[in-house]
């Protein structure tokens, strides 16, 4: 009996498109009345809830604007883009690319945080035309060229940052 | 606000699939496209509709930020339900240039059309992915002439 219960409602999810993998970007104004602290909270929400619902993805936070891509099953990313919508931690959300792919980018991450250091502060300003970063006027491949970049910049640096460690043991240290 | 209004050159198109409130009858779908018609001339919006009783695909195509104006009113309008995006890109030019909102919906002349792009007899847009959404679309337009 209950396996044709699961068959019935899978079924059903596939009438929604659940068989499909989803990648959305969009990207929103953070909202300057939060209180202080909050983008922590938002990726630690995001986090537990996004491991829950199966959706990977990544998260920029530079100069008061969000850029996210998130990745997952088409009617589950949907329901978070609502969410969203509506969420008034941010503002003015514009989706920027939707597209179905058939691996996933972020797989290793529930919502790997990506936030721009001392040194690539500047990197922003390279997909840029002003010398403001504004995201608002950036094109698709700019906004998700500009993730990628400070996506790899940073495993390069964890990989860096590990070497360093290891330099930094004396010769006789056998642990 | 400025910020939200100057992406004026970016244009990308927008496909999405949802469902029909039960209570929406023929004349709000009459409705529903003469609406989308106005405030789409006016607004620099192009696009395809395509619907049946139960359900509607549309693909809108324009600027960046009206089409995501227009996302937010979709998601609230009531006549339907269950939104789901299924495409979202950039454009380096329209596809449906010459319609502020061109329409199809089934019927004997282009069922055949239906039924290519389709696992099942009947329509439902929830079953296409992307490719075939807008494969189906195009030759509907293309049999109206």
């Amino acid at each position: 009996m209950e396996s044709v219960d699961l068959s019935e409602s899978n079924r059903l999810k596939m009438l929604h498109g659940e068989h499909i993998i989803l990648r959305l970007t969009y990207i929103s104004r953070y909202n300057n009345d939060n209180l202080n602290g909050e983008v922590t909270r938002i990726l630690e929400q995001a986090q537990q809830n996004n491991e829950r619902n199966g959706i990977t993805g990544a998260l920029v936070f530079n100069h008061n604007y969000f850029l996210q891509s998130i990745e997952g099953a088409r009617p589950v990313i949907n329901g978070l883009l609502r969410k969203l919508v509506q969420d008034e931690r941010h503002h003015s959300l514009q989706v920027i690319e939707c597209r179905e792919v058939e691996q996933r980018h972020w797989s290793k991450w529930s919502m790997k945080y990506l936030i721009p250091s001392e040194e690539n502060k500047g990197l922003a300003l390279k997909f840029s035309t002003g010398s403001e970063f504004n995201p608002y006027l950036m094109s698709t491949n700019q906004i998700t060229m500009l993730i990628d970049t400070l996506s790899e910049l940073q495993e390069q640096q964890a990989k860096s940052d590990v070497q360093t460690i290891q330099k930094k043991k004396p010769w006789y240290d056998f642990s | 606000m400025n910020s939200v209004t100057t992406d004026a050159h970016i244009l990308i198109s927008m496909t999405y699939a949802s469902r029909a409130n039960p209570n929406v009858s023929a004349k709000d779908f009459n409705e529903i496209l003469q609406q989308a018609q106005i405030n789409n001339a006016a607004n620099g919006i192009t696009g395809m509709l395509t619907f049946n009783k139960d359900y509607f695909l549309q693909t809108i195509e324009g600027p960046r930020a009206q089409i995501n104006r227009l996302l937010y009113s979709l998601i609230s309008d009531e006549r339907h339900h269950d939104l789901q995006i299924i495409d979202t890109r950039e454009l380096k030019h329209r596809e449906w240039s010459k319609w502020s909102m061109n329409y199809a919906s089934p019927t004997e002349e282009n069922a055949a059309i239906y039924l290519k792009y389709s696992t099942t007899i009947g329509f439902n847009p929830y079953l296409l992915n992307a490719e075939s959404a807008h494969g189906l679309m195009n030759e509907l337009s293309a049999q109206k002439g």
